[in-house]
């Protein structure tokens, strides 16, 4: 192109003049898509995600629906007071259906693809060994809210992993105690054939063996039986003082209400290891009528009672022991974070550990050396209601590290300096 | 372990006996469309849970249990003709594996209706007034609702044979079960006669959900294993007969019932050993052909 041509086309660019354009323009552009994000995460538009595994569908829906609508809750709750750490708490949940393998790959996919800063929930005990798997080797904090005893004992404790809800050993451990003391010693047990059922079988036995009574036998039954007949003639001839029935969601109150159809409450006193008021009152209260059972907490206790009415008012139920414990589990890993001023694993862990907390229940705290959470357990009698959802009349609450097995029972060991040892 | 006395042996038996009603029922009518169609219906479960849900609801609505055991069976059993027609009679002919993965969609199709209409929970449900106590059987006390069952269940079944044994239309499908091609080559309209004995397999599978509904309320996802259960019986029983089906689901039943008095543990697996055994000694079934 010759002079008269670019002259046409206006004036001759130099390469510094023409860098500096390139530069600011850059820059210009640059800070015009940049900038929003960065400002966007400076005013909290970024949440921090907390990854909640429930069981949506299957035998356990109903405590799966509980986890969504408490983490929703606390949610709510966290955001209304400004979030933490300037950021607003967002809550992805995804089915499980109750299952390990949906358990593990729905925690990897909320890891790998949702982001997810912390994990919390998994209704059932495999779906809790399946998630922490894939937690712990990423570091990611876990609040693995499932009745679970290997969980919080070696091998299979991680210091990433904490365990807000009760283990099954310490339920039996309580409720074998009022058993033994109030019911008769003479047990037969109906259980479900999977960690839950053997963990809390474990505790029973123990118990009974320490009061010298009488196991008759045991009666391991699939998860998400829907005909327990098959079971009951054994049941009934077992000439039991006391049946006891070790299993959650609708096996619960299908076992109980075919128990009754077989005119087993006459014959035997009938304790539940857990009761589930979820699926209770979806049948009817009646199913459970003169039956003993425990609970992590009742809704109608005065320590409870506020959080339960707001959960009531927010979702049209009152909160379930799965509800409770989800929306306390929430609520302390957004505190911890506040406390840690941070969102990294070792300091919110650090935050958590030895903590004591009182959300919606009597005071808690998280024991050093397991993570496990040590908290009151309640016996409940079944009565007849007077009105909805007042099922059940508080007989006993004991709570304290007598519940559980020692640090080192649990395989736990300190080192030189007294520091617990991780492993993992 | 206690002994065991002749009380609990009758009672289990008699225990086997009205779980083995159901499963005659439900296996009966999925012999009856494989015999006849070789449709391996995969939805077999899901209609019924569909009868069971049918029941609640309509309960709901009407009040009246007899009314809505009679209705739900026969709704379903149409909804399960639509589908015949509209769905499976399109894949007659074409690979065998057509029909089945049609089916196995429509069974996930069924159940996440039912989860977006009803909830993931289940729905509780009574045993009606009159049969929710027990009855003296003179040697045993058993569930009177139980009892009916068994009862109604063995009419339902009697009905059924009589039909096919009996009737001029059930003798076309006996000779359909056979060999199809010779039946409509005599002129007979073969398809509306699949379509009839498909309405009548899912009728059935409806009764069975209904009748067992009031016992342990209702969930989107109680056909799930009840379906294998009944392919179990089925495959027991000989593949698309009718009193095979009928024998082996006794047998099933009362295979659970004394396996579950003497060693719980093996309750569910009973049954597919059971299942082994039969296959590995007669390997049609008990009353199959070929």
């Amino acid at each position: 192109m010759n002079k008269e041509g670019r002259k046409s086309k206006g004036r001759i660019w130099t390469r510094r003049e023409f860098l500096k354009i390139v530069g600011a323009t850059t820059g210009a552009v640059g800070a015009t898509l940049g900038f929003p994000p960065i400002l966007k995460y400076a005013l909290g538009d970024t949440p921090i995600k907390i990854g909640v595994p429930a069981a949506l569908s299957g035998t356990v829906a109903i405590l799966g629906t509980d986890f969504r609508d408490a983490s929703i809750l606390a949610m709510e709750q966290v955001n209304a007071e400004g979030g933490i750490l300037g950021r607003k708490v967002e809550i992805i949940v995804r089915d499980t259906a109750g299952t390990a393998a949906g358990a593990s790959t729905r925690a990897k996919e909320m890891i790998e693809s949702d982001k997810v800063d912390f994990m919390c929930g998994a209704n059932l005990g495999h779906e809790g060994l399946a998630v922490h798997e894939q937690t712990y080797p990423r570091k990611i904090v876990n609040m693995c809210n499932t009745m679970s005893d290997p969980i919080t004992a070696l091998p299979t404790f991680s210091k990433y992993t904490f365990h807000p809800d009760i283990a099954p050993y310490m339920l039996g451990n309580v409720m074998g105690r009022f058993t033994a003391k109030n019911l008769g010693k003479r047990w037969y047990f109906l259980i479900a054939d999977y960690a839950f059922g053997w963990q809390n079988y474990e505790g029973f036995s123990k118990v009974l063996k320490d009061e010298k009574g009488e196991n008759l036998g045991v009666s391991p039954h699939p998860l998400g039986t829907k005909d327990f007949s098959p079971y009951i003639g054994k049941v009934m001839g077992s000439g039991a003082d006391v049946l006891v029935t070790i299993n959650v969601g609708f096996d619960q109150v299908n076992s109980w209400k075919q128990l009754r159809e077989f005119g087993a409450f006459e014959k035997m006193k009938i304790v539940a290891a857990l009761f589930q008021p979820g699926t209770i009152w979806a049948v009817g209260e009646e199913v459970v009528m003169g039956g003993y059972g425990g609970a992590t907490f009742w809704w109608e206790a005065p320590e409870t009672k506020s959080v339960a009415d707001v959960f009531e008012k927010r979702f049209g139920r009152p909160p379930t022991d799965d509800a409770l414990s989800q929306y306390e589990s929430v609520l302390e890993l957004c505190d911890a974070a506040k406390r840690a001023k941070s969102l990294n694993s070792d300091k919110v862990i650090e935050a958590l550990e030895g903590h004591k907390f009182k959300w919606a229940k009597t005071e808690e705290y998280w024991r050093e050396c397991d993570h496990q959470a040590i908290q009151d357990i309640y016996i409940l009698k079944a009565k007849k209601a007077k009105r909805k959802y007042d099922t059940f009349d508080i007989v006993e609450k004991i709570g304290g590290e007598q519940l559980t097995r020692t640090c080192e029972e649990q395989g736990h060991r300190k080192d030189a300096k007294g520091k617990w040892i991780r492993h993992q | 372990m206690f002994n065991i006395t002749l009380r609990v042996y009758l009672l289990q038996i008699f225990i086997g006996l009205s779980l083995g009603v159901i499963y005659a029922m439900m296996a009966s009518g999925l012999s009856l469309i494989f015999g006849l169609m070789r449709v391996v219906n995969f939805a077999h479960g899901s209609f019924y849970m569909l009868g069971a849900y049918t029941l609640v609801y309509l309960i709901s609505l009407i009040g009246n249990f007899w009314i809505c055991l009679l209705a739900a069976p026969i709704i379903v059993g149409i909804l399960g003709i639509l589908v015949e027609v509209s769905g499976i009679r399109r894949l007659y002919g074409t690979e065998e594996f057509n029909p089945l993965l049609l089916t196995l969609g429509l069974n996930y199709v069924f159940v996440d209706i039912i989860r977006i209409f009803f909830g993931l929970g289940g729905i509780g449900s009574s045993i009606p007034k009159g049969l929710d106590g027990m009855v003296n059987l003179g040697f045993i006390m058993f569930p009177a609702y139980r009892f009916f069952i068994i009862v109604f269940g063995a009419a339902v079944l009697f009905l059924v044979w009589l039909f096919i044994n009996r009737t001029n239309l059930g003798m076309i499908v006996r000779a359909g079960t056979k060999d199809n091609e010779m039946v409509q080559m005599l002129g007979i309209n073969i398809r509306m006669v699949w379509t009839l004995v498909f309405g009548l397999g899912i009728t059935m599978a409806a009764l069975s959900g209904a009748l067992i509904a009031p016992l342990t309320g209702v969930m989107p996802e109680m056909g799930s294993f009840m379906v294998i259960e009944a392919f179990v019986v089925v495959v027991i029983g000989g593949m698309g007969s009718f009193a095979g089906s009928i024998l082996a689901a006794i047998l099933v039943g009362q295979v659970i019932g004394i396996t579950n008095l003497f060693y719980p543990q093996a309750g569910t697996v009973a049954i597919f050993v059971l299942m082994v055994v039969v296959l590995l000694t007669r390997k049609a079934g008990l009353f199959g052909e070929g």
